[in-house]
């Protein structure tokens, strides 16, 4: 073991930032580092990290808890190098982020997400608490994702939940709650700029003001709300905080014949609705409560024979407004601020005939409930041959995923009245009227997971200096999804058999060799089509076991690796479950007879693609790690995937004369090239004092290199060639000065253009700009660069830790009622206040208000698309560890209380055009969140 | 040994896994059979077959009326519109309607699938579907009536859908049998003779085939030997036509032979007339006739009006009843009557008016334009019968409940789709209305009626040996029904040519002919036909009500309309000569 002391890997660097809580006080030498976590478990066993010589990339679940949310998948940020998560929504319950694994390098945009692996079986990762996780990793290279070779192109996550060990009971409780505020929400004009703005519009259309100079006073000095309504309607509708809590309950311990880890997680949190029925009875703010419940227990059955089993299981409630939550703020946003006055002066809700009212709308018309179970259960049996042969192992393992949700949807309609003045009283004009509640408990959705594995393993250090492991496991998976209304056949299962294994070899822990490989098949494709072989291979050197660095103290730790492989990705996209197959269905009918009797047709389908396969990537990937000075620690990884066989829409090559339609055919390829790097530095002054920072950035762009694009007329039309999804739109060149600007300017034939409008750049030089002047402009909404800054020190009982999270490299765009004004009659937002006009004509950043459509500035343009670039303080946390020891009878016991904010603030580019966040431009905002929290362990 | 028992549990389970994939991995990797339709299901009763024909029929059979079939993936739009408007039948109100693209000769290359073949690609799916039919039917079991039946439909449609790519582009590719992996799919174009050739050769299969095939009246609206038999002589007839019955195509090319014969034959006129005749004798045969009830104020009428009439040999049915708001009806009916929601309108220009005779026979007299005249409604009363059936004009009742006005100052119909003094009143059933009553209503969208076919003798006879009797005796039935007198005697050809194009016109105006007439003929470049000046009617009120009133006219030029003679075809869309199996049509 002479070698250890230099291993400070930097796949551990996780674990170093990850531990200034309870689990981790004290640092004596690096030794410790590895004797805790030297181990990394796959799919088969545990493995000593050094000996890896594949690309990944892990978080330990301690790390998680710093993000103070309910969803767990919102706790990656920044976290994982090679992870990119995408915010949704930030509402309680409906607040997954979409996970991109070194970016994306496939054409469907629904078909994109990684494999969840969850204690070796497919499972999902929403429902769990970050509490039950010990650990996530990233499979980034081949030669690490091959033995799940078809299903793992897009990326696996491999999650470990804790387990029991040999310890004393240990009881971890965590108390945590806190206050959410809207992390940012876009801004509108008040009544007196509406108005005033809206009669310019007018104007602005050869059209007579609409408000009078008496109502614009009237708005400008409020003296009358009711007839003159200033309604901040955010303000009416949203209250300013809403509360999120979170409760752990976990034990932990075990001996040598039975380790146990079970967990009791309760978690509530609420959005901004206001005044919503305490009882949820008639309206309902946004609120998801999940209660999660794990038991994890292994016992040795025998000296030899052990049973390994993971229960766990989540129930979630949810409750939001009727019609959902995106509905309220879709209102919100289109609303005008004088359409009417939230209440009447006899008390009844203003409306009108356009608008709802949406305070009444939120509370009077119902509320959405949701109801989910998520089941995930497994048992391994594992039987060691040791008698027989040295380090020879039999297991099989079975598993039983699943996770239901059903709806109960309460809608009801109520009255609203527009109101007016006759002279002497208030007159009332009624629109709707109210109704009894009605249920609609119709919509339900759920999918189930069925596995079994069957493993032979052989791990044996001969010689204390040759390291073999050899695994095969044969593997059959059911399942069966209903949830995506888009495929045909749900009722069929998605199934997938085969066989997968790795041989490994490790020198001396200086050279490393490793072979992955899968063949595996799937029920998606044609019988002798089904079948796949995925190989990988790496090979690992740690340079700095050499004799010639043995003694070197600065460079203390360095490996270089490199890998090249085959893996897959077995497309589900299509509205056809089998691709292969060539039917007939019902569509087009036709009417005979004196009187049109309905005749129904019949057609044939797509066209039956036999060939159908799944999308194959060649995947290379070199990188190295290194430590100096035993402290500081680089790790950088250069990937180049290759994928070819992408399905595509083939319609542009096809000739019309076939006559049949095609579903999408194996015919894209694209090249995604990326690197991961990350910096860590570690460092104790004394005893009482350290003091830690690590940083990732990684970066991933694809190019699309062939998919039988159509023929366009002019090279700025053509697709390929660029990044997937790069937005197409019009060259936005500024606003037309004057009348002489657009008289010398290419005709624009969207509309008549006025001063005012915006001037697009004729990029195919024909003179005129119509849609074939359409170019790539900007980038995907995805980011391709995105780094991270974790920051930690600790001063005796006193920690601190705080991460800032950034992305570049992405473009956000404006659009629609939120941004633009009066579109549809609807609201404007406060960006038209810098409109166009003849005096702000050299500062104006929004084009001439227009109150009618105004299709030349709505155009898809370079004018409304933004750089979507921001910097985060994801999190930051103080922590007091009181320095108390619960008499002898439980010597780790400990108190720790913590202070914690997530989502403080954000630093972006988009200050000048609106209020709202780069991430979340309409709808329901990210949280920010102020939390408390209390841990004892005994 | 105490592990032993252990060993004999997981061993033979572990065995049993891994043999799993081997011998039962397919097993479980095949897909579970299902409900699903094959083809071999398609054709294994007459049952589901009939809904594979109907089918057939949907993608296959399509008539004047605008698109709009979402069944096909052609949903309904307001720029859609007839043929008519590209032509001087009629003028569309908007400038957003296709037509104008034409009336502008702005037609491009890459975009003709929108300005006017929108069913360009179902076209192929629909001859696929035939070819299906023709390959499978021999195989099935059902009765030799029922596959000659099948059989003869299928090589309907196929001709029916070349015959529609022949009028556009000329000679098309020849698809003769279900393409398959194997096959070259890029497949070049026929030359326009081979084409002909092939769209009559299936026309005569398919008469053959129906022959002595008779249908119940629950199966009206299915393909008849007739109707075999009128597809043919309007294929033989556009054949015999100017436009590829020529030495010289109408531009210079390397590839005259898609465009053209390459040579004029005046038996082919002779082909034509036989073909017309057969099918007369045919279409008698069969129970078809001229729905002429001696009463010419509405006969003309009823021919579209009244559904599944005598005189329809075939028609197109894939709607049901539908309303005014939904498609054809609310692409063509009028802004203005309560009716229309995309507020729009069919209007027809004077070009088309002054084409009616007077009921003497003799054509109407009309001022110079600029030239005010003061009795407008008398030179309306004045025309021809068909003249009132067909459009609606100043003072005349839209189904008998609105009264329209053109005049100046009027607002009904609404003044923006009161561009030329008159509105298209035919093909809109009278009884559609915008509420109560009939508001519902069946279309009555006709491919081949019995006129046609007298037309197209008449025409191909006059070609042929010239003016005879025979030429005559056809017209009297078009004119007597009509209520027109017959063509004054001993007109020369020339003449008697003119008169049959004009009679073609008034006949069968709004039917889808217009448009490929007048390119057959190669008579589109000519003054007011698809070039040149267009003219509307500007009308004032003088005194009086409805038809009673007294009016001033003005005839003035409203717009003038380009023609490129490369227009007299199509150009194929961009996109799919870009693929590389197509030749370009000349001036493209």
């Amino acid at each position: 073991m002479k070698h250890m002391k230099n291993i400070s890997c930097l796949l551990l660097c996780w674990v170093i930032v990850g531990v200034p809580g309870l689990g981790a006080r004290t640092r004596t030498t690096s030794m410790d580092w590895l004797q805790r976590d030297s181990v990394i478990v796959n799919q088969f066993s545990e493995v000593p990290a050094w000996s890896i010589s594949s690309s990944i990339s892990r978080v330990k679940g301690s790390k998680l808890e710093k993000t103070f949310t309910q969803n767990v998948l919102n706790t990656l940020y920044g976290e994982i190098p090679g992870l990119t998560v995408m915010t949704g929504s930030g509402e309680p319950g409906s607040d997954s982020p979409t996970l991109n694994a070194r970016g994306f390098n496939t054409l469907s945009t629904t078909d994109r997400s990684v494999l969840v692996i969850v204690d070796g079986f497919e499972s999902t990762l929403d429902h769990l608490s970050a509490h039950e996780i010990e650990s996530i990793t990233l499979l980034k290279d081949a030669s690490a994702a091959a033995i799940y070779g078809m299903r793992a192109a897009n990326g696996v996550l491999l999650v470990t939940t804790k387990r029991g060990a040999i310890m004393p009971l240990q009881v971890n409780f965590t108390a945590q709650a806190g206050i959410n505020t809207a992390f940012n929400r876009p801004e509108f004009l008040n009544s007196y700029d509406y108005a005033r703005l809206y009669n310019e519009a007018r104007v602005n259309d050869d059209l007579l003001p609409f408000y009078n100079n008496e109502a614009l006073e009237a708005y400008r000095t409020g003296s009358d709300k009711y007839l003159y309504p200033d309604v901040n309607w955010y303000d009416e509708v949203l209250k300013k905080t809403s509360v999120q809590q979170n409760y752990d309950l976990n034990f932990r311990g075990g001996n040598e014949t039975v380790r146990y880890f079970a967990l009791l997680n309760v978690s509530n949190n609420n959005g901004f609705f206001k005044g919503t029925d305490p009882a949820r009875e008639t309206s309902s703010n946004s609120t998801l409560t999940r209660y999660n419940i794990r038991a994890n227990i292994d016992v040795n059955i025998t000296k030899r024979l052990s049973a390994h089993l993971n229960l766990a299981a989540s129930l979630e409630d949810q409750k939001g407004p009727a019609g959902g939550s995106w509905n309220v703020y879709n209102k919100l946003a289109n609303i005008t601020p004088n359409a009417f006055p939230v209440y009447n002066p006899n008390g009844t809700y203003g409306g009108s005939a356009t608008f709802s009212n949406p305070v009444g709308d939120l509370l009077e018309t119902g509320m959405d409930t949701y109801n989910a179970r998520t089941i995930l259960s497994n048992l391994n049996i594992r039987y060691a041959f040791d008698n027989k042969l040295q380090g020879l192992e039999l297991a099989v393992g079975f598993s039983f995923n699943n996770y239901f949700i059903g709806n109960s949807n309460k809608s009801r309609k109520y009255p609203y009245y527009a109101v007016a003045f006759d002279g002497t009283n208030y007159v009332y004009n009624q629109y709707s009227e109210k109704t009894s509640m009605s249920i609609d408990d119709s919509g339900a959705s759920q999918w189930r997971n069925m596995s079994y594995v069957a493993s032979i393993g052989y791990h044996r250090t001969f010689s204390d200096r040759h390291l073999v492991g050899v695994d095969v496991q044969f593997f059959n998976d059911e399942n069966y999804k209903q949830a995506n209304a888009d495929l045909k056949d749900n009722q069929f299962p998605y199934r997938y058999i085969g066989l997968r294994g790795r041989a490994a070899y490790a020198y001396d822990q200086r050279y490393m060799a490793e072979f992955s490989w899968s063949y595996q098949g799937a029920n998606l494709y044609a019988p002798g089509k089904q079948f796949g072989f995925f190989p990988a291979g790496s090979l690992g050197w740690i340079v700095s076991n050499e004799d010639f660095l043995q003694d070197n103290d600065v460079l203390t730790y360095l490996k270089i690796r490199g890998s090249y492989g085959l893996v897959g990705h077995a497309s589900i996209v299509g509205n056809k479950r089998f691709a292969y197959t060539q039917d007939y269905k019902y569509s087009g009918g036709y009417y005979l007879g004196p009187s049109n009797a309905s005749v129904s047709g019949m057609m044939e389908d797509n066209v039956a693609d036999v060939n159908r396969t799944w999308e194959h990537e060649k995947r290379l990937n070199v990188g190295f790690e290194l430590t100096l000075w035993d402290r500081f620690d680089v790790s950088v990884d250069y990937f180049h995937h290759k994928r070819t066989h992408i399905l595509v829409p083939p319609t542009g090559a096809i000739p019309g004369v076939l006559g049949m339609t095609f579903a999408q055919l194996n015919l894209g390829r694209a090249t995604n090239r990326g690197f991961e790097a990350s910096l860590g530095y570690r460092d104790a002054v004394g005893e009482d004092f350290e003091y830690y920072a690590r940083a990732n950035v990684w970066f991933a762009r694809n190019r699309l290199d062939y998919q039988a694009e159509e023929f366009r007329l002019y090279d700025n039309l053509i697709r390929t060639g660029h990044c997937i999804d790069q937005p197409f739109g019009l060259e936005a060149i500024g606003l037309f000065r004057d009348q002489e600007d657009i008289d010398n300017s290419p005709e624009q034939t969207f509309s008549d253009v006025r001063p005012g409008d915006i001037k697009y750049r004729d990029v195919n030089g024909d003179g005129k700009i119509d849609n074939q002047d359409v170019t790539a402009i900007g980038k995907t909404s995805n980011p391709e660069l995105t780094g991270s800054l974790t920051l930690g020190l600790r001063w005796k009982g006193l920690d601190f830790e705080a991460m800032f999270y950034g992305v570049t490299g992405r473009t956000v765009y404006l659009s629609g009622n939120t941004y633009w004004a009066f579109m549809n009659q609807y609201s404007a937002p406060a960006s038209a206040l810098d409109r166009w006009t003849e005096a702000t004509k050299d500062t104006a950043t929004y084009p001439r208000l227009s109150s009618q459509a105004n299709p030349n500035n709505t155009q898809y343009s370079s004018f409304w698309q933004k750089d979507g670039s921001f910097l985060k303080l994801k999190y930051l946390e103080v922590g007091y560890t009181l320095p108390i020891h619960w008499g002898k009878v439980i010597p780790d016991g400990g108190i720790r209380l913590f202070l914690n904010g997530t989502n403080l603030f954000s630093v972006h580019k988009l200050r000048k055009y609106t209020n709202a966040d780069p991430e979340g431009l309409t709808g329901f905002p990210q949280m920010r969140t102020f939390s408390a929290g209390l841990k004892l362990t005994f | 040994m105490k592990h032993s028992f252990l060993l004999k549990i997981i061993v033979p389970l572990l065995v049993v896994y891994i043999i799993t994939p081997s011998c039962g991995g397919h097993a479980f990797l095949d897909k579970p059979p299902g409900t699903d339709m094959t083809e071999d299901s398609v054709f294994n009763t007459v049952r589901d077959f009939e809904k594979f024909l109907a089918g057939t029929y949907m993608y296959g059979l399509h008539s004047y009326y605008p698109y709009h079939n979402t069944n096909n993936s052609i949903n309904p739009n307001p720029t859609m519109c007839m043929t008519a408007p590209i032509t001087d039948e009629a003028e569309m109100s908007h400038d957003w309607h296709t037509s104008q693209i034409w009336n502008a000769g702005a037609v491009v290359k890459n975009n003709i699938i929108n300005d006017e073949d929108k069913r360009f690609n179902l076209r192929w799916v629909a001859i696929r579907r035939c070819n299906i039919i023709i390959e499978r039917m021999p195989g099935t079991d059902f009765t030799t009536t029922e596959k000659n039946g099948f059989m003869g439909e299928a090589y309907f449609i196929r001709a029916l859908n070349n015959f529609e790519m022949l009028k556009r582009y000329g000679g098309m590719p020849i698809v003769d049998k279900r393409l398959t992996e194997t096959d070259n799919w890029y497949i070049p174009r026929a030359s326009l003779r081979d084409f002909v050739d092939y769209i009559v050769g299936d026309c005569n299969r398919s008469a053959e085939l129906l022959e002595g095939i008779t249908y119940t009246a629950n199966d009206r609206g299915r393909i008849t030997n007739a109707a075999a038999l009128a597809l043919k002589a309007k294929v033989l007839l556009y054949a015999a036509s100017p436009l590829f019955n020529t030495s010289e195509p109408y531009l210079p090319t390397d590839h005259p032979e898609l465009v053209c014969y390459g040579d004029y034959d005046k038996n082919r006129w002779k082909l034509a007339a036989d073909a017309a005749k057969q099918a007369l004798d045919a279409a008698a045969a069969q129970g078809f006739s001229i729905l002429d009830t001696d009463n010419p104020e509405t006969d003309y009428r009823d021919v579209w009006n009244t559904f599944d009439n005598q005189e329809i040999i075939l028609a197109e049915k894939f709607l049901n009843k539908t309303g005014n708001w939904s498609a054809p009806w609310t692409l063509i009916i009028p802004k203005g009557f309560d009716m229309s929601t995309w507020g729009n309108a069919v209007c027809v220009p004077h070009n088309f008016i002054r084409k009616y005779e007077k009921m003497d026979g003799t054509p109407q007299t009309w001022n110079e334009p600029g030239v005010r005249g003061h009795d407008l409604m008398e030179k309306y009363a004045e025309l021809d019968p068909r003249f009132r059936q067909t459009v609606s004009y100043n003072g005349s009742k839209w189904n008998g409940t609105f009264t329209a006005y053109y005049y100046q100052g009027a607002s009904t119909p609404a003044a923006d789709v009161n561009i030329t003094g008159a509105l298209m009143h035919k093909l809109i059933p009278y009884e559609l209305a915008a509420s109560g009553g009939q508001y519902q209503m069946h279309s009555n969208g006709i491919l081949f009626r019995v006129a046609e076919l007298y037309l197209d003798y008449a025409e191909a006879m006059n070609e042929f040996e010239g003016p005879t009797t025979a030429v005559y005796d056809a017209i009297h039935v078009i004119r007597d029904r009509a209520g027109m007198p017959d063509f004054p005697q001993g007109l020369s050809q020339d003449r008697m040519r003119d008169r049959i194009k004009n009679e073609r016109d008034i006949e069968l105006c709004f039917e889808d002919h217009r448009m490929w007439d007048i390119r057959r003929w190669m008579d589109a470049e000519k003054d007011g036909v698809m070039q040149g000046p267009f003219y509307k009617v500007t009308i004032w009120k003088v005194s009086g009500d409805g038809l009673e009133q007294k009016c001033d006219y003005e005839i003035s030029q409203y717009e003038t309309r380009t023609f490129h003679r490369k227009m007299y075809l199509h150009p194929i869309q961009e996109s799919e000569v870009n693929k590389g199996y197509l030749t370009q049509n000349p001036g493209w």
